[in-house]
């Protein structure tokens, strides 16, 4: 079994990277290549970049510097519209493409995309929302909820023979209040494709629970990253103290340290201070 | 030293050209025999289908290059995730078709399994066997590296290099003379992915 996978994720708009609430309001943080820089060097699985732009120039640019910048496989959603679109991101440095609009609009081009690139490297992105206590597919670019359900949802983009589904949940985006567990769990078990589940991680305990109660092989976690220094090691640490499988071979990492409420560490005592003074730590060599 | 990555307009060439530049080797993006003899190895790329991937080599010629700078100059080959996949003799991506015939074996669909989920994406541990001493030369215990493919290469035993620890259908690295294979992407696996483009240099700096 592979270890989980956590997906530092990457919301640009208007080139920069910003903060998303419930795909409504947006607050920039920054530049999106040094988000990935820190991410990268943190120890972060895999970067998602969702680009929001209407000008596709601008996300040609974004996408090549930040995939010079880091050393781990990229997935660029948003903004591909036909096949020459999939060929300029991979092109400009993506692994991975996320269709949305066009697995629905024009499925056809996306079985294309698949046959070309590979299946490995298609994503389909999708957003569910809860309707009337059921689960159900929203059409964000009408505003809407569409005539899918889970089930027929899924089907189709099996029709298509993508690589991965990155769900998205419009409601939790943002909120940092937990991840929809039940719509998570009920999609893992009726499809075998590998799923990115993303929207309201707030905590370590969140992805816990998340990976404990509907394992899907990935999780995507956008703004909480960005909140403080060492996340991803945060998160991490939170991970291998249940037990699950996290990558190795990652340093430097938390695992002599105690961390408090808020998923910080706890400064360590003066004396174990005092004695680190004396000791020499190799860096990592390639 | 320099490496030479065999350009065919498919694959991600620049993270692998930064890749490298991370560990102080110069490389040379190009599909031409003239500019390639002069390399000290051949790094060969590739993302995209097995059958697209060749008839884009065939249409640079680039499948006799190749086989000029492989078979007759005796020059290290690293081929990459798709790159190692088209070493093979056939492949049975879209429709069965001729791959460069470098390496014996063949490329197939992943089997279905139970608790395998298809395409195998992710990090995972290798298991490194006889054969893959040079291109694991530099790797520490718990290294793990990024996998992404849904198509695995099959292969006699005395030519896999490595294969997944929890799960030894898949090859992780092949290797055959003065040619070497990897299904995962080492450009895009931190610091464990750079000890094995470094380990590729070493080898090639001993020729």
């Amino acid at each position: 079994m592979n270890a989980p996978r956590i997906v530092g994720t990457i919301i640009v708009r208007g080139g920069l990277h910003v903060q998303s609430l419930g795909f409504k309001q947006y607050f920039p943080l920054g530049c999106p290549v040094e988000s990935a820089k820190e991410f990268d060097r943190w120890g972060i699985d895999e970067i998602a970049l969702i680009l929001l732009d209407k000008n596709f120039k601008l996300n040609l640019k974004t996408i090549s510097e930040v995939s010079s910048a880091v050393s781990v496989p990229v997935a660029a959603v948003g903004g591909v519209r036909s096949i020459l679109d999939a060929k300029a991101y991979v092109s400009g440095g993506a692994d991975k493409i996320g269709f949305n609009y066009s697995l629905f609009k024009n499925p056809q081009m996306v079985h294309e995309a698949t046959k070309f690139f590979g299946q490995q490297c298609i994503i389909a992105s999708i957003d569910i929302v809860h309707y009337k206590s059921k689960l159900q597919h929203w059409n964000y670019w009408e505003n809407k909820f569409s005539q899918y359900n889970i089930t027929s949802l899924i089907d189709k983009i099996k029709q298509v023979n993508v690589g991965e589904i990155l769900l998205n949940f419009p409601e939790k985006d943002g909120s940092g209040t937990g991840m929809d567990l039940v719509a998570i769990k009920k999609i893992v078990k009726i499809t075998q494709i590998p799923v990115i589940a993303l929207g309201g991680v707030g905590s370590v305990k969140h992805i816990v629970n998340c990976f404990k109660s509907a394992n899907p092989s990935a999780i995507g976690i956008g703004n909480r990253l960005s909140h403080f220094e060492h996340s991803v090691y945060l998160f991490k640490k939170g991970l291998k103290d249940i037990g699950a499988p996290v990558r190795t071979g990652v340093n430097p990492c938390y695992d002599d340290s105690m961390i408090d409420h808020d998923g910080r560490p706890i400064n360590k005592s003066e004396k174990e201070l005092e004695e680190l003074n004396f000791q020499r730590i190799e860096p990592q060599m390639p | 030293m320099k490496i030479g990555i065999a350009d065919y307009g498919l694959g991600n060439l620049l993270s692998i050209q930064s890749a490298f530049e991370k560990i102080g080797v110069s490389t040379v993006l190009t599909c031409k025999f003239s500019i390639l003899k002069n390399v000290d190895g051949v790094v060969l790329p590739g993302v995209g289908a097995f059958s697209e991937a060749m008839k884009s080599i065939r249409k640079t010629k680039l499948d006799l290059t190749l086989h000029k700078l492989v078979l007759d100059q005796k020059k290290p080959l690293l081929g990459i995730c798709l790159g190692m996949q088209i070493l093979a003799e056939y492949g049975h991506e879209n429709y069965k078709c001729l791959g460069l015939g470098l390496i014996p074996g063949e490329v197939i669909k992943m089997p279905f399994k139970i608790n395998r989920k298809v395409p195998h994406v992710g990090w995972s541990d290798v298991k490194i066997f006889e054969s893959g001493k040079a291109l694991f030369q530099r790797s520490q215990r718990n290294d793990s590296y990024y996998f992404d493919h849904s198509y695995i290469v099959k292969t006699n035993k005395i030519n896999q290099a490595a294969t997944v620890s929890s799960d030894n259908e898949i090859v992780a690295a092949v290797s055959h003379k003065n040619i070497f294979g990897v299904q995962f992407h080492p450009e895009k696996s931190q610091i464990p992915g750079l000890r094995i483009l470094k380990s590729f240099c070493m080898h090639c700096d001993n020729q």
